[in-house]
C-alpha cells in the first residue's frame, strides 16, 4: 500500500512537472536586433559568458603561442554561421547543418603580432524568419612563457580550510587585507584574494552570484 | 517571373468556387477548369508569400552583416 501510495505521489509530482509550459516570445524584439549579446559559444571549452553570467559575451587572456579554439554546440536548426575578428584576422561565413557541432580553431600565426582582437558573431537559423543572436568575445594576448597562477584550492579536502598558496604576500578575505596568510578557515560564502609579490592575482568566491 | 504577373484579387474574383451541379458534360470540365484553376492559385499565392519572405530575410541577414562590421570597428580598441 505504502508503495501505491509513493508510486501516486511520483506520478502526481510528474505530471507537475510537465505542466511547466513554454511561454513563446514569438513577437518580441531578437536579441540581436536590441543589440544584444547572448549566443552561446565555448572558447578553449569553456562557455563565454558575461559578468552577470549570461552567455555570449566575454573577454579572456590567452597565450600567443596557443591556438584559439571556438566550438558551438549541436542545434536542432540548420543555420547560417558568421564570425569576424577585428584587423580582419579571422573570418568565416558557412552554413551549419541540423545536428553538427562547430569546431573552429585561430591559428596562433594569424595573432602573432597583435596585443590582442575581438570578434563578432552571428547566428541565423533556418527555422525561424529574421530571427537571430550574436555573440562577442575580447581577447587579449599575454606573452608565450607566461605562467598564470594557479587555482586557490581547498586545504586537506576539508572545504572548510583555504590554501591560499605560498606566494601569497598579501590576501584580501571578505574586503579586510592581511599579510602572509596561507591556509584561511572559510564559511561558504566567503570571498578572498591574493596578490603575490610580483602583483599577480587570485581569487576565491568572487564568481558566485 | 510570370507568378508575380498574376493580380491575386482578379483571381480571386474570377474564382467563384460555387461548383454547378454537373448536369451535362460542358459543366463539368467547366468545374474541373476552375478546381485547376484554384489549385494554380493557391500555388502561385504559396510562391510568392515563399518568395517574398526569402527576400525579407535575406535582407534582414544583410542589414544584420553590414552592422556586425560597424559593431567591429567600434571594438577595435587594440
Amino acid at each position: 500500500m505504502k508503495n501505491f501510495i509513493l508510486l501516486i505521489f511520483l506520478c502526481v509530482i510528474t505530471y507537475g512537472c510537465q505542466d511547466l509550459k513554454y511561454v513563446s516570445d514569438k513577437f518580441s524584439i531578437s536579441s540581436a536586433s536590441a543589440k544584444s549579446y547572448e549566443y552561446p559559444i565555448f572558447i578553449n571549452r569553456t562557455m563565454c559568458l558575461d559578468l552577470n553570467k549570461r552567455p555570449g559575451l566575454c573577454a579572456l587572456q590567452h597565450k600567443h603561442s596557443t591556438p584559439l579554439k571556438i566550438e558551438v554546440d549541436p542545434r536542432p536548426y540548420s543555420y547560417l554561421f558568421f564570425i569576424r575578428c577585428t584587423k580582419d584576422l579571422f573570418r568565416k561565413r558557412f552554413d551549419v547543418p541540423k545536428g553538427k557541432r562547430v569546431e573552429l580553431e585561430i591559428d596562433p600565426d594569424t595573432f602573432q603580432n597583435f596585443n590582442g582582437f575581438s570578434c563578432i558573431g552571428e547566428v541565423f537559423p533556418d527555422d525561424r524568419e529574421k530571427v537571430s543572436a550574436r555573440f562577442n568575445f575580447l581577447v587579449r594576448l599575454v606573452k608565450a612563457d607566461y605562467i598564470f597562477r594557479e587555482d586557490i584550492d581547498f586545504y586537506n579536502r576539508s572545504k572548510k580550510h583555504l590554501a591560499l598558496g605560498r606566494y601569497s604576500l598579501y590576501s584580501t578575505i571578505d574586503g579586510v587585507t592581511k599579510k602572509k596568510k596561507t591556509i584561511i578557515k572559510i564559511n561558504s560564502d566567503t570571498k578572498v584574494y591574493t596578490e603575490s609579490y610580483a602583483m599577480r592575482f587570485n581569487q576565491f568566491g568572487h564568481e558566485k552570484r | 517571373m510570370v507568378m508575380k504577373s498574376v493580380n491575386l484579387d482578379e483571381l480571386n474574383k474570377l474564382l467563384n468556387l460555387t461548383l454547378t451541379a454537373p448536369t451535362s458534360k460542358l459543366s463539368a470540365i467547366i468545374n474541373g477548369m476552375k478546381l485547376l484553376l484554384a489549385a494554380v492559385f493557391i500555388i502561385a499565392r504559396h510562391m510568392l508569400i515563399k518568395e517574398q519572405r526569402e527576400k525579407e530575410a535575406w535582407e534582414y541577414k544583410k542589414r544584420q552583416l553590414n552592422s556586425i562590421n560597424e559593431d567591429l570597428k567600434d571594438s577595435d580598441i587594440f
